[in-house]
């Protein structure tokens, strides 16, 4: 096991991955949408592959704003089916999902060669090819891995959005009907948010594909959720899970020899029931040593 | 066209076990599905569907062959485990439920990724019989598997036929079935179980992310043509028989096409169909009902101001003026009403009412009177205070309301 330049690109995206997905993820779990932040990273297929296959690239302005339209498309969707034909929520966003993902899967299998994705794309990403697009100067200067470039745009732009936001994300996380009471729009921030989702599940989908995005999203947030009474903690908290989870779980990924993505999430679930489990003793051990002065 | 009678010739054994199998478990989802939708743990299906991804690898890596037993019951554990840590985490911590849904759902397929390149990495020449539980496969579906599904199917209708009423009443009313000293958790564990079997047995077809839509879709579907359970159930399951069918039949036609994802398609295809025409509760019928009930109440307050200004002839300017709405609106139901032959065109824009007219539009003052009335002796109100609910509620009284309001009185 030898550690190269290579390992330590493939570990910077990894935690370029993780770090707006968990940041976006911290918002998801406190308004109870986690499972449409699911919905959205299953959703995004058909549009990533219009992409593949009408640009024959990755990564241009055009492809991304597409692509990401197909999961606000999927979040309309699924807000339709709940507010207009009234089904139960959770149905609708089951249904909603997975027809994108039918019709992406559909499109893949038919036409998938031609448009250079495949279903093993879909499934855990390319994380370990990263290193081999590489972007370059005319004068042949190399300047890193392509993908790098792209996810630290997009960490910067989900920083932004979430530093001037902050204040209307933080106020209508907790309190909707207040916060339209006093005239901020509530569905405005709403479907930003899903729209910031959506992006990142696009730019993530090369890296982790198309259904662990919602690991990275959830994973560390839930994490931080158990410990954190402030929002802000809880964002510096899950950051700070993320990007030990990516650590550990790179290492398991080469120790086993398996994939990246895969072992990432898995790693991420362990960290969460390590603190679930951590936590539940040292509640446990407390109200017991309450128990016994309140004997004495 | 002549592939279309080839298929239903079902000639190939291949077609019949691909198309039996597919028909089978449509049934089998949809039917297991209407309780999870009722009870409205829908996800809970997704979630074990992503789930059962490690199990299957694992039984592969363990016993190295692709037996389907083996693969059903790594499922079945996999998936069990995941439904009880949703259970677990939602039970001992502050985290909601969808955190726990999408969490737990995330991991397992993780892990199950993980293990996946394992696989691939060791023995890529069987690779292919694990790839297809992926995305689904129905081609991969042989006679021996046909049948397995066929005796579970037949096993899990009877379980239903047996528990049908605890079922019932469990998915409408929890506590109204523990009251009734029903046991419910045994209950519910037979219900997860029936879901657990259902997934593990369908991600062969469908694959383990579009398993869900099996469980909803036809479920969802179903839902808006009855409100009876046991129809419901009747026409999910012919929903999801008939998903099945075309599933197979396209994919027949094209072999580039997966059948999974054509059965999801169909699926929701027929839900949505459902969803904008289905009488009652679906969008177009709400529209309309929306409209007619509008024009009904533009049409009595028509009448009414009419009935008011008795013997005499009213200008619609001034009718307007009583009637603030949409003038275009209120120009249609006029002629409506003429056509109805309740109301008379006379010169410059002048309406009386006709003998039909008449009785009409005192019937419904007279309601609005009534309900003044019983408003007034029940809730000590002013008259004045009730008359703007009156002129609401006047649209509603029927005949019986009518009569024992008048009997109340």
């Amino acid at each position: 096991m030898s550690m190269g330049i290579d390992d330590i690109w493939i570990f910077a995206c990894a935690c370029l991955v993780a770090i707006p997905c968990t940041i976006l993820g911290c918002f998801l779990v406190l308004r109870n949408m986690s499972m449409i932040g699911d919905a959205i990273g299953h959703a995004v297929l058909p549009g990533i592959f219009c992409a593949y296959y009408f640009y024959h690239s990755k990564a241009t302005f055009p492809v991304l704003i597409g692509a990401s339209l197909s999961g606000l498309a999927a979040t309309f969707l699924i807000q339709w089916i709940h507010k207009k034909v009234k089904l139960q929520s959770d149905a609708s966003i089951g249904i909603s999902y997975t027809l994108f993902f039918a019709i992406g899967v559909i499109l893949v299998s038919a036409f998938g060669a031609q448009a250079d994705i495949d279903q093993d794309c879909i499934l855990h990403g390319e994380i370990a090819q990263i290193p081999l697009d590489t972007l370059s100067l005319n004068d042949g200067f190399s300047l890193g891995p392509r993908q790098f470039w792209m996810l630290l745009g997009n960490t910067l732009l989900v920083v932004a959005f979430c530093l001037l936001g902050y204040r209307a994300l933080w106020s209508t996380s907790f309190d909707e009907h207040f916060i339209k009471s006093i005239g901020i729009g509530v569905l405005f921030w709403q479907f930003s948010l899903m729209g910031m989702v959506s992006l990142t599940s696009v730019v993530s989908f090369e890296s982790v594909g198309a259904i662990l995005v919602i690991v990275f999203l959830v994973g560390p947030a839930s994490t931080a959720y158990l410990i954190a009474k402030q929002l802000n903690k809880m964002i510096w908290w899950s950051i700070l899970f993320a990007i030990h989870a990516c650590f550990w779980g790179y290492l398991a990924a080469i120790l086993f020899d398996g994939s990246i993505a895969g072992s990432i999430a898995t790693t991420m679930g362990i960290q969460f029931f390590v603190v679930f489990f951590f936590l539940k003793w040292a509640q446990n051990s407390s109200n017991k040593s309450l128990d016994l002065q309140d004997y004495e | 066209m002549e592939k279309i009678t080839e298929f239903f010739s079902f000639s190939d054994t291949t077609i019949l076990t691909v198309t039996l199998g597919s028909i089978l478990l449509g049934i089998l989802g949809s039917v297991v599905g209407v309780f999870t939708y009722l009870r409205k743990r829908v996800l809970i299906g997704d979630v074990i569907a992503h789930s059962v991804l490690p199990g299957l690898v694992l039984g592969f890596l363990v016993l190295n062959e692709k037996s389907f037993i083996v693969l059903l019951i790594g499922a079945l554990i996999s998936g069990g485990l995941s439904s009880f840590l949703v259970d677990y985490i939602t039970h001992h911590s502050k985290l909601k439920t969808d955190a726990a849904l999408a969490l737990v759902l995330g991991v397992f397929f993780g892990f199950g990724t993980f293990l996946l390149t394992k696989l691939q990495g060791h023995s890529g020449a069987s690779q292919a019989g694990i790839d297809a539980y992926l995305f689904g496969q129905a081609a991969a579906i042989d006679l021996f598997d046909v049948q397995v599904i066929g005796v579970c199917c037949v096993l899990l209708l009877l379980t239903l036929l047996i528990f049908f009423r605890g079922f019932n009443i469990l998915s409408f009313d929890e506590q109204f079935a523990y009251s009734i000293g029903m046991p419910t958790q045994w209950l519910k564990f037979v219900l997860t179980s029936m879901t657990i079997i259902t997934v593990a047995l369908g991600v062969q077809l469908v694959g383990v992310v579009l398993m869900s839509a099996l469980l909803i879709t036809p479920t969802s579907a179903a839902r808006f043509w009855t409100s009876k359970v046991k129809i419901m159930l009747l026409l999910a399951a012919l929903f999801g028989a008939f998903g099945g069918l075309s599933g197979a039949l396209i994919s027949y036609l094209n072999y580039r096409m997966p059948t999974g994802p054509w059965i999801v398609i169909v699926l929701s295809f027929l839900a949505f169909l459902s969803f904008v025409f289905a009488p009652k509760k679906g969008v177009l019928f709400r529209l309309f009902s929306n409209v007619f009930f509008k024009i009904k109440i533009q049409k009595e307050n028509i009448l009414k101001d009419l009935f008011l200004l008795e013997n005499e002839t009213i200008e619609i300017e001034e009718l307007q003026e009583h009637q603030p709405s949409q003038s275009v609106f209120n120009r249609w139901v006029q002629r409506i009403l003429v056509y109805e032959k309740k109301i008379k065109k006379m010169e410059n824009r002048r309406f009386t009412l006709t003998a039909l007219g008449r009785a009409q539009g005192s019937k419904i003052f007279e309601r609005h009177k009534l309900w003044e009335k019983y408003i007034g002796k029940y809730m000590h109100l002013m008259r004045d205070h009730v008359h703007t609910d009156a002129e609401g509620i006047e649209h509603i009284i029927d005949e019986e309301i009518e009569r024992d309001l008048k009997s109340s009185i």
